[in-house]
């Protein structure tokens, strides 16, 4: 099944790359410029992660890439858990981030694993009227919605309340869209139809048949929303104004406003030190998922 | 039949690893849900105590502020007044901070009691009448405790809109070690600072006197009103003045041009790594700075901790003691809280009392007093930095503060501080001048305050 990983010196098919009629040459460019890519992509990570051992004067003072002492990185993980700032706690804002993330994630998959069956696998009347609808929320800028988002809020008591996040984050047309163009492709009717004549419910049908067949398309609208959700800021920006409350996104930018604002902490490295802490979660989670979601999207490009 | 066994492994697993792959995921998804909801359980619990530690039957003010510290301060005041309970939310730094209040108070809920508002913005908020007049409520006793300049800022007549907090009188800070080590004496005009410039230049072509970073709308307008060329005139009601293109204004242009087009200062952004490094290898040796400057500096710089000393402001003439204003805030009632007498008893005791005080000029918070009993003792001036090694900024910064005359900020702030930084790009660039940004900029501030339907006048 892997033969690459026994002998590395073959593409994924293994087929030998001379046999693709490369020259050396060109092989030799094509890596170093995704060398240069990947160390334009990483620069920046690996500029966190040596930062975040510093101390404020040595992140102005020092040599950006390499390490200065003393070595404050256990200081400066240690201040995450208070209110260096006054802002408030980033392992609170880091707790608000996963239960945004996860929950949003989980219910969305939920939510577009029936919208897209139920557009996938269902004739009913308006269902193409209804999938454009769905589609066509795509088109609003989620930032020309704000001060209307916040005055409806306001009415209906979701200003600084949990499900003001959730909500609307588990709604998500693309997964839907991701869902119904999975299915089509990877649940066949006619296996459909057998469960139907063999007398399976068509709860069942949905549970047993269709969601095992589209585990690959389940993680990539789990991913999807998790990311979104992780990295949205716009949202939380409107709806918040307890600090208690902030996903990471906003209370980092709060710290960074009192790093630049406040006046004797040294609050610099807290705030590399929690850009650094803010993506290893994401890091770790697409290393977990990557087999699932790689190969969704390979079926996915592969399959009808 | 030993390669159907080869073969096997492969395809072996998918039928026992059918279930095996939805129900791992299962279980990743309720470890994860699991994670989520522990969380949850923390994130609530922290919401809760604040509104535990209130006593039964005290009133509740909620309280929008950021600055480090005043969460100590909030709970000195909750621990001496037990009527009142003051609960502290940031809702951002600054303009995120006005967004929301303003959202708040179109949709006429939500907005705070009490709210954290720099002086700059007062007038945005004064004239949409969101704010309570304090007069009524007898926190005009507090008057002769708090510096004049404060005071003008937060008053209209004989209505008062906020309570005076911290103040941000400008010095020049030096380096002494540099300065001395080029036989240059500190500058005390504009003339000398300017010769100072060039000497510095021209024996070593690396480095600057200072920084003047255009795009920074509060540093370059507490320059203009150090040097008498504020350019808004604002005095409440439907008439604006606003004047970038008048003869002080061009003058202070001309001048900061002179010295950008010389590299005798940088255009480095403040509060940069490029500031901090300069001003701690020498290539820079002066800032122009704030009071609260020197202590955030001295977090950012290792080799020349113990060099830095304060001078007045250098003036237009001999003689004279002009400074200017960078920063500071107040503490505003918003309209429509139900308790204005509990908030404007606050917002009095967070202003003008040695408690507070106490609290806010202590090594947390860290703010430039308001509050004249201390800013005019003995303590406080007399207070040493590590920077500044042995000597008294402080005493050079609190004289800075009786020689401020109140900025008239206009109350079209907000779109001023949006639209300044893609004006005055151009000078930092070096692709325009200091003098056709503030031409272009009083063109488009002139434009925006006649849409908003003020009367404006351009001298």
């Amino acid at each position: 099944m892997s033969p690459r990983r026994r002998t590395p010196r073959r593409p994924a098919d293994g087929v030998p790359i001379r046999l693709y009629g490369l020259r050396r040459g060109t092989t030799g460019l094509l890596t170093a410029v995704s060398a240069l890519f990947a160390a334009f992509v990483l620069a920046p990570l690996v500029w966190l992660a040596i930062n975040a051992t510093k101390t404020q004067a040595n992140v102005y003072g020092t040599a950006g890439f390499w390490f200065a002492r003393p070595f404050r990185l256990w200081q400066n993980l240690a201040a995450l858990g208070h209110d260096v700032s006054g802002a408030g706690i980033y392992l609170e804002w880091l707790g608000n981030t996963l239960l945004y993330a996860v929950v949003s994630a989980v219910g969305s998959t939920v939510l577009s694993a029936m919208a897209g069956y139920g557009f996938s696998r269902y004739r009913f009347r308006g269902a193409g009227t209804l999938f454009r609808l769905v589609m066509s929320t795509l088109l609003v800028p989620i930032t020309a919605l704000s001060l209307p988002l916040f005055l409806v809020y306001a009415k209906v008591g979701l200003v600084n309340s949990v499900w003001g996040m959730i909500l609307p984050s588990v709604v998500s047309p693309v997964g839907i869209y991701l869902m119904r163009t999975y299915i089509d492709a990877s649940v066949p009717r006619d296996l459909i139809e057998a469960a139907r004549i063999d007398g399976a419910g068509e709860l069942r049908i949905f549970l047993r048949i269709a969601l095992p067949l589209t585990v690959p398309g389940l993680v990539t609208v789990l991913l999807l929303t998790l990311v979104a959700v992780w990295n949205n800021y716009f949202l939380p920006l409107v709806i918040f104004s307890r600090s208690s409350l902030y996903p990471l996104t906003v209370g980092l930018s709060t710290l960074s406003q009192a790093a630049e604002t406040g006046t004797q902490a040294d609050l610099v490295p807290v705030l590399i030190t929690g850009g650094l802490v803010t993506v290893l979660p994401l890091i770790a989670l697409f290393l977990l998922l990557e087999r699932y979601f790689r190969g969704g999207v390979l079926q996915g490009s592969t399959t009808g | 039949m030993s390669q159907g066994h080869t073969a096997g492994p492969p395809g072996a697993p998918t039928r026992p690893g059918r279930p095996r792959g939805p129900r791992r995921l299962i279980a990743l998804g309720a470890a994860l849900l699991a994670m989520a909801l522990l969380a949850a359980c923390g994130a609530t619990d922290d919401g809760s105590t604040t509104t535990a530690s209130c006593g039964a039957g005290a009133t509740r003010l909620t309280f929008w502020g950021w600055p480090a510290g005043y969460d100590l301060a909030v709970e000195e005041f909750n621990r001496t007044h037990p009527d009142i309970c003051v609960q502290l939310e940031n809702a951002g730094a600054t303009t995120a901070e006005y967004v929301k209040l303003n959202n708040a108070l179109k949709a006429g809920s939500g907005a705070p009691d009490v709210a954290t508002i720099e002086y700059f913005e007062l007038p945005s908020f004064e004239i949409t009448h969101s704010l309570v007049d304090l007069a009524p409520y007898g926190v005009g006793s507090v008057r002769d405790r708090i510096a004049p300049a404060a005071w003008a800022q937060v008053t209209r007549g004989a209505a008062q809109y906020a309570m005076p907090v911290d103040l941000g009188p400008l010095a020049l800070y030096y380096n002494s070690r540099e300065l001395t080590a080029h036989h240059i004496p500190v500058p005390a005009t504009w003339s000398q600072f300017a010769a100072a410039a060039a000497t510095l230049h021209t024996e070593d072509p690396k480095a600057a006197l200072t920084n003047f970073d255009a795009e920074s709308p509060q540093d370059v307008l507490a320059l203009m009103q150090q040097d008498g060329a504020f350019p808004f005139h604002y005095d409440g009601g439907d008439t604006l003045g606003v004047d970038f293109t008048g003869k002080r204004q061009m003058a202070f242009a001309a001048y900061w041009q002179k010295l950008i087009d010389a590299h005798e200062v940088t255009t480095a952004t403040d509060f940069s790594p490029a500031q901090w490094s300069d001003l701690d290898t020498g290539a820079t040796v002066a800032r122009l700075s704030p009071a609260w400057g020197p202590v955030g500096m001295q977090q950012s710089i290792t080799k020349t901790v113990g060099d830095w000393r304060a001078a007045p402001m250098p003036q237009a003439e001999a003689g004279q003691e002009q400074s200017g204003n960078w920063g500071g805030s107040a503490l505003a009632v918003v309209k429509g809280t139900r308790h204005a007498r509990q908030a404007a008893e606050f917002v009095k005791w967070f202003g003008a009392s040695a408690d507070a005080w106490k609290i806010l000029s202590g090594k947390v918070a860290g703010a430039f007093p308001g509050y004249l009993p201390l800013l005019d003792s003995p303590a406080f001036r007399g207070g040493t930095l590590p920077i500044s090694a042995g000597s008294h900024p402080n005493e050079v910064f609190a004289q800075a503060a009786q020689h401020m005359t109140a900025a008239q900020w206009p109350p079209i702030m907000t779109a001023a501080l949006t639209q300044w930084t893609s004006t005055f790009a151009a000078v930092s660039k070096g692709t325009g001048t200091l003098a056709q940004a503030f031409a272009a900029f009083q063109k488009q501030m002139v434009a925006y305050a006649r849409d908003q339907g003020f009367t404006v006048t351009e001298d």
